[in-house]
């Protein structure tokens, strides 16, 4: 398929009375929609725009030591940690947020009962936007970093209780 | 008739208008779209820049979204990403336009000081499948220089507006066979076979700036020196100490 075909399909659209069109060739799914603003994919109520970009990230958690917890989590720049508390780690160096955009809230808070896979933040690097999901199910017990803070490669970011 | 090696384009979402390409890339990622999924609008009505900034999108210019999937291993430098697309974009523009656009660190291009366009990126994991990044271009191609809304008159550009309107279809296909290119040696080697090219296109190195929200910096000035081999603006800050950013926005003083 090269560009004058796909242009061809175009003004083949644009010039009927078709209303959606999708061929394949080759290997090369090609679909083109007249409609404004219709998409062919169904928005289901938990896909609202406001949510739409929040994507998970591979996270490493890491168990903090019960015995040590607080000489391990203040090697890292974390506060001590007890016994069934699971650290959530950045997995980059970027910058941290704790909402989806500047007006939005938090996606958690301290005492906010999390599910695994649900988002807690973004990492924003050079205008990256890495969206971290919990690796487990629990309480946020403590969020470690502010709002705006730069965070580096491992550094926790989150407790979460998770007995 | 015009052949590009834009193979590993496999699915493509053409519409009149979206809200925006890259709200709908993510979500068809999320759903384990391909890598080469690409989402294409005559028009956007929510175009979306940094931290839910909005971004003008009228019929006339260019605005698209695409997947990838990154095999394991590129996590590090993923964000780097983004320069190397910004210079995909240059490359093209420089091919279909025979205009000279520059990079402004991280992800805007400008063309004589002014926008022409920007480059946002997404990525994430879905539960099962590979890393992805999702990366949206905007580009102001054939849209009038009196069309802007009076606040940003002054600081876009349109292709148009310097009298180098071009088929949108063919910038598209150029800067993604440009992306492709540099999507494999990227993969390959990382980011530093095409580090000395982004710092030639970057139009913030030498400059005297200011960054706001640059991390724990918060907002600093000085003058930009470089770009790090992980991608970061390297800044000599007016107090004189040199220091890497990895995010903020970039304002010229």
């Amino acid at each position: 398929m090269n560009l004058k075909e796909v242009k061809e399909i175009i003004n083949l659209l644009q010039n009927s009375d078709i209303d959606e069109l999708e061929i394949e060739r080759e290997g090369v799914r090609i679909r083109v929609k007249k409609t404004p603003g219709v998409q062919h994919v169904p928005i289901t109520s938990t896909n609202l725009p406001s949510q739409i970009f929040q994507q998970p990230v591979p996270v490493t958690s890491v168990p903090v030591a019960p015995q040590n917890g607080g000489q391990a989590g203040q090697a890292q720049g974390a506060v001590p940690a007890e016994k069934g508390v699971i650290q959530i780690v950045s997995p980059m160096v970027g910058t941290f947020y704790r909402a989806p955009s500047s007006e939005a809230e938090p996606y958690v808070e301290v005492g906010t009962e999390v599910t695994k896979g649900q988002p807690l933040c973004i990492i924003e690097a050079m205008k990256m936007m890495n969206e971290i999901e919990s690796e487990v199910s629990g309480k946020i017990v403590r969020i470690l970093v502010e709002n705006g803070q730069t965070v580096e490669f491992g550094q926790p970011l989150f407790q979460v209780e998770t007995q | 008739m015009i052949n590009l090696d834009v193979s590993w384009v496999k699915n493509i979402n053409c519409f009149q208008e979206l809200p925006s390409t890259q709200d709908l890339a993510l979500q068809l990622a999320k759903e384990g779209a391909e890598e080469g999924t690409l989402v294409v609008s005559e028009a956007q009505n929510s175009g979306r820049g940094r931290r839910g900034n909005s971004w003008f999108s009228p019929k006339g210019g260019l605005w698209f979204s695409f997947v990838l999937r990154p095999a394991a291993g590129i996590e590090g430098s993923v964000a780097a990403f983004n320069l190397g697309i910004g210079l995909s974009v240059i490359r093209a523009v420089k091919k279909i336009a025979g205009i000279g656009a520059l990079i402004k660190w991280p992800n805007d291009i400008l063309c004589g000081g002014k926008k022409l366009g920007g480059i946002i990126a997404d990525a994430g994991t879905g539960k099962e499948g590979p890393a992805y990044v999702v990366a949206g271009i905007g580009i102001n191609t054939n849209v009038p220089a009196d069309a802007f809304p009076p606040q940003i008159r002054d600081t876009a550009v349109s292709l148009q507006g310097l009298g180098r309107s071009v088929d949108n279809l063919e910038l598209m296909g150029r800067i993604l066979e440009e992306t492709g290119r540099m999507y494999r040696v990227f993969t390959r080697d990382g980011f530093s076979p095409i580090l000395a090219e982004v710092k030639k296109s970057c139009y913030t190195i030498g400059k005297k700036i200011r960054v706001f929200g640059a991390g724990n910096y918060g907002t600093v000035t000085g003058r930009a020196v470089d770009i790090s081999r992980k991608g970061g603006l390297v800044l000599k800050t007016d107090a004189g100490e040199v220091i890497e950013i990895f995010s903020g926005n970039v304002e010229m003083i």
